[in-house]
């Protein structure tokens, strides 16, 4: 019980949510401030209306939110936060923005930030810039009529869902992690550390040989070793002499000294047996043979020392000169070992920076890649666009081609067939063509036959569709006699049908094959009996361009309820409604090369630009 | 007994403000929103009984169980109702004289 008392309590909290509701201060969380606007929206829209909102609130946001942070790479801190270059967090934050506007867009509609709808309303009116006649139509408008008519084709629910399919689209792509990337990337790392090691190693060598080489400058002239050895050089031979002569000298005073170690020896042995007598006498004697011996011990020493001297000096000598080989070949030692390790050296560095050559290009690839991904969500407009101008031509063509289907279907004759039949397939105004053959196998392909079609459309504007179809009905029946041809020409309902017909086909054709309807021919048409006939009837048969019509009215863009009122009005419209009621062809064939598959980089958000391709493909 | 109109706007309500909580504590994440509005928007229009309404919030609470509390909330409100009607059903026994029924249904009730 008291269970369900605590949960009560929660609950209350949750549904009457001011009363309980914490005093928060500081900026809201992404969270909160999505539940804020939740609130928001139930107290200003009520739940029903909040829920319905919600319906249109794609997981999509989410989702792209998330594809963003997985695509635009970044390195982990020890935090766990992702460190992006500084190119990196600027694509991170393009991305977001884009997509930020879509969702804004989706959340708000028309109600959004007037900026940021102006940046759409832009891309919308480019790709209307690629089609002519529609290009024309809005130059032919105010500025409050175009906005308006763009601005009611983007809160048209067909806009939203394919602009919704298309950010879902763009939510599943996932620039994949090259793990070759990541192993060069590992790689890499290794070899620098491996290559630092080295260097370490040869700079190590460079400072011993530094000090053998300074040891060794000691030997070189003016050095303080060569110095001595020249001093000692220089004395040796004089030194050599003075040695050995105080060699000879020695032997002398060791002989001298032997007889007088022997006379003293002698004086001692006297001395004890006469100690009593004459011991005076002797001792005198001892006192004169100690005074000698004492001289030749001082006369020892300083030749002595003239060999000692002569002997320490050869053995400085031999030191010196052995130290001298031992530092050239502790030299040599390292000089080798330097040369081989700056080998290694250079070897390593070499493949040290073909890795990061390697991690380079693979960064380079994948900065490639992410910019890709985030024009796709910079270009979603146009491409949304360019989709959608692309779907409401294709069911005016569709509605066309059902009509002609109708009428074909309808056919009370064999010549109703015939005609009917050579208009909805077009022939009259193909022809076939062979070519290649002269390296691989001939192809016959089928164009439009320009003269044909031009010839025609004289005919049209001067004689008007009745005597197309008295053409055809001649061409394909030339048993018949004129007689047969007016009685069937009498035919009102299948004179109209295929007379309408026929105008249409014929003018598809003059837009497909690059011919332009002009303003005063279009005024021609639309003012002429036939062709405010054959414009009202197609618009009956026609829900895409009776909708335009509507638009345009409800715009102020066409005054009046007949084609020759429209006309006088608005000449450029009077183009449009042509192209629309021919199935809008020329948009079709326009739209159709546009590359929608990579997300309209090509288009790149330039208006004049993409107008100027247009006109280049076409022309 | 039947669902007012009425008492499924209050409840359609709750469920939002529900809706805004769990969001604000990301309890329920911002792509479940079009499957949650989905569901109620699908379904709430076609209850018209006590079990239906109870169905539906069970099974709103088993798809998200954050919506346990306005599902709580529901259910109290039903309980007071139930409990009205059998408060109003053993007076009227009473008002007719039949005592034994009316004991009978007290007894009930309470039971329940």
């Amino acid at each position: 019980m008291a269970e369900v008392s605590q949960k009560e309590a929660v609950a209350n909290s949750v549904i009457n949510p001011e009363a309980v509701k914490p005093v928060t201060s500081g900026t809201r969380t992404e969270a909160e401030q999505r539940g804020s606007d939740i609130r928001d929206k139930l107290k200003n829209q009520g739940a029903r209306e909040t829920l319905t909102d919600m319906l249109k609130t794609d997981a999509g946001q989410v989702s792209i939110d998330k594809t963003i942070d997985g695509n635009i790479a970044g390195t982990f801190d020890a935090a766990g936060n992702k460190i992006r270059t500084p190119e990196a967090a600027r694509r991170f934050k393009d991305a977001n923005e884009a997509a930020d506007k879509v969702y804004d867009f989706l959340d708000k509609g028309t109600a959004m930030d007037p900026a940021k709808l102006a940046e759409i309303t832009d891309d919308l009116r480019n790709v209307i810039a690629l089609v002519p006649e529609m290009d024309d139509l809005l130059n032919g408008l105010s500025g409050t009529q175009v906005e308006a008519l763009l601005q009611e084709k983007l809160q048209d629910p067909k806009f939203r869902e394919i602009l919704q399919e298309k950010m879902k689209g763009i939510s599943g792509t996932k620039i994949e992690d090259d793990s070759q990337a990541e192993a060069n990337r590992k790689a890499q790392k290794e070899a620098e550390r491996v290559r630092k090691a080295k260097e370490d190693e040869v700079n190590g060598l460079g400072g011993q040989l530094k000090n053998v080489t300074d040891r060794l400058d000691e030997y070189k002239s003016g050095g303080k070793a060569r110095d001595r050895l020249d001093e000692i050089e220089t004395n040796l031979p004089d030194l050599k002499q003075k040695a050995e002569d105080a060699e000879t000298a020695l032997r002398g005073i060791d002989r001298r000294a032997m007889t007088y170690e022997n006379q003293r020896v002698m004086l001692l042995d006297q001395l004890n047996k006469q100690y009593s007598s004459s011991s005076t006498d002797i001792t005198e004697k001892l006192k004169t043979v100690d005074e000698e011996l004492a001289k030749l011990d001082k006369e020892r020493a300083e030749k002595q020392k003239v060999v000692t001297e002569h002997q320490s000096q050869l053995k400085e000598q031999k030191e010196l000169k052995e130290k001298e080989t031992a530092y050239q070949k502790e030299q040599q030692e390292l000089q080798a070992k330097q040369t081989k390790a700056s080998r290694e050296l250079s070897d390593l560095t070499s493949d040290a920076n073909e890795l990061k050559g390697r991690v380079a290009l693979s960064d380079r690839e994948r900065a490639d890649l992410e910019e890709k991904f985030v024009r796709s969500i910079e270009a979603v407009f146009i491409n949304t666009s360019v989709d959608y101008l692309k779907g409401e031509i294709s069911a005016a063509e569709a509605e066309n081609q059902k009509i002609m289907e109708e009428n074909l279907a309808k056919a009370k004759d064999a010549l109703e067939k015939g005609v009917f039949t050579e208009l909805k397939d077009g022939g009259r105004w193909d022809r076939t063509r062979t070519v290649g053959g002269l390296l691989g196998k001939p192809r016959t392909t089928v164009e439009i036959n320009k003269d044909a079609v031009n010839m025609d459309y004289a005919t049209l504007l001067l004689d008007g569709p009745e005597s197309l179809v008295r053409g055809i009905l001649t061409e394909q029946n030339p048993t018949l006699t004129d007689d047969e041809i007016d009685e069937k020409m009498n035919d009102k309902d299948f004179v109209d049908k295929a007379s309408e017909t026929a105008a249409k086909q014929l003018l598809m054709k003059r837009i497909k094959s690059g011919g332009k309807i002009s303003e005063p021919e279009a005024y021609k048409i639309a003012t002429s009996e036939w062709g405010g006939k054959a414009l009202k009837a197609a618009l009956e048969d026609n829900a895409a361009a009776k909708k335009m019509i509507e638009d345009l009215n409800i715009q102020g863009a066409l005054k009046g309820t007949t084609p020759a009122e429209w006309a006088r009005n608005n000449p450029s419209a009077i183009r449009l409604l042509l192209s629309i009621l021919v199935g809008g062809a020329s948009l079709a064939a326009g739209v159709a090369v546009a590359p929608i598959a990579g997300a309209g980089v090509a288009l790149g958000g330039a208006g004049g630009g993409a107008a100027k391709w247009y006109r280049s493909w076409s022309s | 007994m039947q669902i007012s109109e009425e008492y499924k706007k209050t409840l359609e309500k709750n469920i939002v403000e529900g809706i805004a909580y769990g969001v604000e504590n990301q309890t329920i994440q911002q792509n479940e929103l079009a499957d949650i509005a989905k569901f109620v928007l699908d379904h709430i229009d076609m209850i018209t009984t006590q079990e239906e309404l109870k169905q539906f919030l069970a099974d709103l609470t088993a798809k998200w169980p954050s919506l346990e509390h306005v599902a709580l909330v529901a259910k109290r409100d039903l309980d007071q109702q139930e409990d009205m009607q059998a408060a109003e059903h053993v007076t009227d026994l009473l008002k007719e004289g039949q005592l034994d029924e009316a004991l009978t249904a007290a007894k009930s009730a309470t039971e329940e």
